[in-house]
């Protein structure tokens, strides 16, 4: 008998979003170290057993949808090579596509280039979120390690439950009966898009991404503590700014960004939980570019600080989704939910700092490498950002052409340009 | 593997159950090992390793088999006592009917003694697979619904001929629209013991539903005038309204206000 795993809310809003993204988040990460495959091989064949969601068939009947764990070969999930252009075959094995309905829900791929390795992993989002991912690679890299140094069999991945009512678990019962009466509807209502190119079928998925140094990260950092902002404030001001100039929006519009909440805030400890997704989005606004950008700071410091002060920040709207999904048939309960769910246009993921001791390999520190959120279809576009070693990576995953590229580019030099005002290099 | 296993419950007392809950973990070890070998894993102690992080807690597991399978066990022995028993069951229901009719030569009300058996037989088994049912998925919830109403319409004819043919009460034609009525009752209960989500929408429409069988009862039975006794069908939406407003009162204690004016 076939081994049935339960789809969770978020997985089935993930599957709802396929047409919208490709849902998959990626990964790379570069060492100076020689990765030892077989050893690799043996810690994913011991995650994929302890995460059997990721050698799971996502199986819709149209009445209910579900998980089937299925056979695999690690040879199906890891590859290795020996690419003469490594940033080619990167950017190649990050943009493939793994079907909801395949046998396994994750590829990883080691390139060798100069006695260097890069560690390449893409998953599919409705296995888990960018939060799960980071601690997902983490205990990866930790495992190899102490399988490789030690000895010691790499086993220890947390299991669990992977259901989104976790978020209220440790809430007294007046708030948990508060947060399950957020029936509200969040969706984005906002026109303003990213001026990419119209939709086409000769568009094919790239990931573009920006790196900004690392001796820059710490000037960001002051200067919006004087400004008693964030990092995610820096940047989310960086791309408001930046929009406005690239897409030419009236400074006097209002325009909205969804904002990636990590739900795990309301976590207090996460170690029986499996992976899962556990992520929100909140609306960011600005009503008005303003006159300079430090004035653009103040109304994403006030939207976010909004946020910040509410205690179910981001646990709005779930009930409404868990109520569609509970007593509704999937195919309809899907119907209904688009009906009242409007996809943001503009987005951002601070996915965060991406921990290089965490994430060393056999002592072996990665010496760059990023996160990304899905690959967008257009007209949705959406900013993704991650910290490893003080260097904010910035990645745009689109399905576009060339001039989507190019457009691409131009946003991130605006961002950096941007950036450098914030930080006062200007 | 089976050396571990009988290590780790040495000090557990043996019987079939622990006999069984030890040979079901040597089949899950045989089929993860062949599954993660065929998977590409070849090193031995991690197979082992990996194996026992899926157990962390053996003992633990144990105890909730051991109560699962005890549980099985009592339901297997109910299952087989009732169909042992159902022929013996019916040959004293024979036995009697055919005792008490020769006896009194009342064969005009005595095969009320089938109808009683019969209905108590089916009452029985319908109640114990609407527990069953109700511990299985929602999506076989509806099933165990259906008869709840068919045991109660059941009953209802039952009492309705008891009444009828021992004791010739006037108007028991009463018991009718009261077991329909008994009918709303027993699903609200059940919709409100299974948890069943939006079950508010089960109860504001029973109200009203059933408020004409109540008015018939009582009217029926003269302890209400016919008229305005009817004035209980529109005094059901009133009750309604009443529900609609006590539920917003309830989940206006529990509504949020971002702004810090949360009431709780």
């Amino acid at each position: 008998m076939k081994l049935k795993l339960k789809a969770e809310l978020w997985d089935k809003m993930h599957y709802l979003f396929r047409d919208f993204n490709d849902r998959m988040v990626h990964l790379a990460l570069y060492y100076d170290y020689h990765i030892d495959i077989e050893k690799l091989k043996t810690v994913l064949i011991c995650f994929f057993e302890k995460a059997p969601v990721l050698h799971s068939s996502f199986v819709d009947t149209k009445i209910a949808a579900y998980w089937e764990v299925r056979e695999y070969h690690i040879d199906d999930v890891l590859t290795a090579a020996y690419p003469d252009d490594p940033e080619a075959a990167v950017d190649e094995f990050l943009t493939q596509y793994i079907p909801p309905e395949s046998d396994i829900q994750m590829k990883a791929a080691v390139f060798y280039h100069d006695g260097k390795s890069v560690l390449c992993i893409v998953e599919n989002h409705m296995c888990m979120d960018g939060g799960d991912f980071k601690s997902f690679i983490n205990a990866l890299c930790g495992a190899y390690t102490k399988y490789d140094l030690e000895g010691i069999s790499p086993v220890e991945l947390r299991t669990g439950t992977r259901e989104y009512s976790s978020v209220y678990g440790d809430y007294s019962y007046t708030e948990q009966r508060m947060a399950k009466n957020l029936y509200r509807n969040v969706c984005a209502k906002d026109d303003h898009r990213f001026p990419l190119t119209r939709e086409s079928v000769r568009d094919v998925s790239f990931i573009s991404r920006r790196t900004i140094p690392a001796f820059k990260f710490d000037k960001i950092k002051s200067a919006g503590k004087r400004r008693g902002a964030t990092v995610n404030d820096m940047l989310l001001t960086a791309y408001f700014y930046s929009l406005y100039e690239l897409a030419g929006y009236d400074k006097t519009e209002s325009v909205t960004i969804s904002c990636a909440v990590d739900l795990r805030r309301h976590i207090k400890d996460n170690s029986g939980a499996g992976f899962t997704n556990q992520t929100a989005f909140m609306q960011c606004a600005v009503p008005e570019r303003g006159g300079d950008i430090f004035e653009t700071l103040v109304y994403v410091t006030a939207s976010s600080e909004r946020y910040k002060k509410d205690k179910f920040m981001g646990l709005y709207g779930l009930p409404l989704l868990n109520l569609g999904y509970s007593v509704l048939p999937q195919a309809v309960s899907e119907e209904v939910i688009k009906i009242g769910y409007s996809n943001p246009l503009l987005a951002m993921s601070n996915i965060g700092v991406l921990d290089e001791k965490a994430l060393a390999l056999s002592g072996n520190e990665p010496t760059g490498g990023f996160m990304t959120g899905a690959v967008k279809y257009k007209p949705y576009a959406l900013l993704s950002a991650t910290t490893l070693r003080k260097q904010i990576t910035l990645s745009m995953c689109v399905r576009g052409n060339e001039e989507d590229r190019g457009i691409v580019e131009r946003f991130f030099d605006l961002m950096e340009k941007n950036l450098d005002v914030l930080a006062g290099s200007e | 593997m089976a050396r571990y296993i009988e290590d780790v419950f040495k000090d557990v007392p043996y019987d079939d159950v622990l006999l069984k809950f030890e040979r079901e973990l040597i089949e899950e070890w045989k089929q993860t090992r062949a599954r993660v070998e065929k998977a590409g894993l070849a090193d031995e102690a991690v197979v082992f390793d990996l194996f026992l992080s899926m157990h962390p807690d053996p003992h633990a597991e144990y105890a909730a088999f051991r109560a699962a399978e005890l549980k099985k066990r009592r339901e297997k022995k109910l299952h087989v006592f009732l169909v042992r028993s159902t022929p013996v069951y019916y040959i004293l229901m024979a036995a009697v009917y055919l005792a008490v009719s020769f006896l009194t030569r009342n064969w005009r009300q005595s095969w009320l003694i089938i109808i009683g058996f019969v209905t108590a037989w089916v009452d029985t088994v319908g109640v114990l697979l609407v527990f069953e049912i109700a511990s299985k998925r929602r999506l076989f919830h509806p099933i165990a619904r259906i008869i709840l109403g068919l045991s109660v319409m059941m009953t209802t004819v039952l009492v309705y001929l008891v009444g009828l043919m021992l004791f010739e009460i006037p108007r028991f034609w009463v018991v009718f629209p009261a077991g329909v009525f008994l009918m709303y009752c027993v699903d609200a209960v059940f919709a409100y013991r299974t948890g069943q989500k939006l079950r508010i929408i089960n109860y504001l429409i029973y109200v009203p539903a059933a408020a004409p069988m109540v008015y018939v009862v009582l009217a029926g039975l003269y302890l209400i005038p016919w008229h305005p006794g009817w004035l209980i069908v529109p005094l059901s939406v009133v009750i309604d309204v009443l529900i609609i407003v006590g539920k917003a009162i309830e989940n206006g204690k529990y509504r949020y206000r971002p702004d810090g004016e949360d009431e709780a």
